[in-house]
């Protein structure tokens, strides 16, 4: 029998404000152990919680760009369970009045697109970090309170990749949308993923089980492609699946099963007394939407309308906001939106394809593209040229300028340099000239090519081309 | 509303109590009062919504404004137990 998948991802988002959920502690990453702590996330008797304005406008702005309802009435909960990361032994969240909710993304993916239901989005806290130790677990508390956003999918997603393609276009939108950096490896970004198997065709769901924390994007696919896997053997086995929480374990890629007391679901939430209920009004509502960033479909829109860019061009630029970003630097300095795209989609793209790197680790700056591509523009440097001047400057990080100047690089554009050129090559080949002027198109080619030879192909083919053909024609 | 001695036993345990068999059947009893006297207050005529907060308040926020935390050696200072800038709890594992 053949199996589907049933995918739901819950995403964790950290906010990026400067101060924490519900103190005013720093939420700076990489702070020295209990630095950015106080009685309030210490979880300190008698301490009062109180809640972040801009913690607010951020949900409620990624619910308007992921498409939710948002909420005129919603509070703040508890969720009790008890575990060292935790100093309160609760974790205030939201039960049942959510700030979003009922939204939807469209993803492509398997060459089709889809619509994953998006059920909720609500706030709450981030607990803090342990670190196991032989002699005991440490405990650092600079990210509890940090302020979180968990975006609850639908059963919606029905292969690993499309699980990874919709995860990839939450990232993308809360980076449009200036809400979270996303940035995986301090954790900004984690993913729970909700798997369970049924046969093609089925319309009910088999038990789901909870893989928790994934991290990257790889982890979630290897984890979900495995635990597939598990179930599907265990179903063909005989065996039933038992709903519970899982682990993915990155060093020895397998799924393990946490302790099923932790596992039992029973948080036993209750509004939290020390927070009050918010109520948004529709003109709070209108009014964050009305200061929303540009979003990615807007983006494209914009970029096929006014810059004339293809529908490809102008989806692999929205597809990635530091890319996106990173053109329209390009584009302050060097106004050709379409010459632009093209370098930054295709040459420069295959360089961090090469050598798997992402836009915000490139070694220079947007600007210095723009310069490269104007020296292009002038005629001082050839296309291919331009080519290799972009790889030095992402092997070395140095300027365009510099490279040109090092290498002695500049097309040669000196007509009369070239025409003394193009007499000697004449000169020396005069069958080639035979050939040409009995009729043999071709053998202006070659002529060309040995031009090109002599000046180390510095010389711009065209014009090389041109001035030939004038000297032979004469 | 009934409360078996099994509720009392699973509460414990979310709770992290331990209690021996005589606490247990104490437990059971104060939790039955307790919630004998909820269902009294429910059963009084009443206008507020369960959601509702029992102040009249709402919306109070903070700008979003860093303010100083405490110092390391003030965070742990009653910590029963740290190691370098940590506090330290008995080991917990992850793990099945
Ligand atoms: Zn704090």
């Amino acid at each position: 029998m053949k199996y589907e998948v049933v995918i739901g991802l819950e995403i964790h988002a950290e906010l990026s404000t400067q101060s924490k959920v519900f103190c005013g502690c720093s939420t700076a990453f990489g702070a020295e152990p209990n630095t950015n702590v106080c009685p309030v996330c210490l979880g300190m008797p008698g301490a009062l919680p109180v809640l972040n304005k801009k913690a607010v406008e951020y949900i409620v702005r990624a619910g308007l760009a992921l498409n939710c309802e948002i909420a005129n009435y919603s509070k703040m909960d508890r969720k009790n369970y008890f575990y060292p990361d935790l100093p309160k032994a609760y974790q205030i969240s939201q039960f049942d009045l959510p700030f979003c909710k009922g939204g939807y993304l469209n993803i492509q993916a398997d060459g089709k697109e889809h619509t994953v239901g998006i059920t909720r989005i609500h706030l709450e806290e981030d607990a803090g970090k342990l670190v196991h130790t032989p002699g005991g677990t440490l405990v650092d508390y600079n990210r509890s309170s940090m302020p979180l956003i968990e975006i609850v999918s639908e059963p919606d997603m029905r292969s690993a990749k499309q699980a990874v393609e919709y995860a990839k276009a939450i990232r993308n939108i809360l980076l449009f949308a200036k809400v979270s950096n996303c940035k995986m490896q301090e954790g900004a970004l984690r993913f729970d993923a909700n798997v369970s198997v049924r046969p093609f065709g089925s319309k009910s769901y088999g038990t789901r089980t909870e893989i928790k924390n994934l991290s990257s994007f790889k982890m979630l696919q290897k984890a979900i492609d495995y635990e597939y896997q598990r179930q599907v053997s265990m179903i063909e086995k005989g065996e039933k699946i038992r709903q519970q929480t899982l682990r993915w374990n990155e060093s020895s890629n397998r799924i393990i099963a946490l302790r099923s007391k932790e596992d039992a679901h029973d948080y036993r939430y209750f509004p939290d007394p020390d927070l009050l209920p918010v109520i948004l009004s529709d003109a709070f509502i209108e009014d964050v939407r009305s200061k929303m960033p540009q979003m990615p479909e807007e983006k494209k829109k914009m970029y096929i309308e006014q810059f004339q860019l293809s529908e490809y061009d102008a989806e692999v630029l929205t597809a990635n906001s530091e890319l996106c970003a990173f053109y329209e630097e390009v584009l302050q300095d060097y106004n050709e939106p379409k010459i632009a795209a093209n370098w930054v989609n295709v040459e420069l793209m295959a360089l961090l394809n090469q050598s798997d790197m992402l836009v915000e680790e490139l070694p220079f700056a947007a600007c210095d593209m723009a310069q490269l591509l104007q020296n292009i523009q002038s005629g001082k440097i050839s296309g291919k040229m331009g080519k290799g001047v972009l790889a030095d400057m992402f092997e070395t990080g140095k300027s365009p300028e510099e490279i040109i100047s090092a290498k002695g690089l500049s097309q040669i554009s000196d007509t009369a340099e070239l025409e003394k050129i193009a007499d000697e090559v004449l000169a020396n080949n005069p069958a080639s000239v035979a050939d040409y002027r009995a009729g043999k198109e071709k053998a202006i080619g070659f002529l060309v090519g040995q031009v090109m030879k002599a000046t180390k192909g510095a010389a711009n083919p065209q014009s090389v081309n041109e001035i030939l053909r004038t000297k032979l024609n004469e | 509303m009934q409360i078996s001695s099994d509720d009392v036993k699973r509460l414990a345990e979310l709770s992290r109590l331990a209690f021996n068999e005589e606490e247990i059947a104490q437990m059971q009893e104060n939790l039955v009062d307790m919630i004998q006297y909820a269902d009294r207050v429910n059963a009084t005529a009443c206008d507020m919504q369960a959601k509702e907060h029992i102040l009249p308040l709402h919306n109070v926020f903070r700008e979003d404004v860093v303010q100083e935390s405490l110092s390391n050696d003030e965070a742990l200072k009653n910590a029963p137990e740290s190691e370098e800038m940590y506090f330290k709890v008995p080991q917990v594992m992850e793990d099945e």
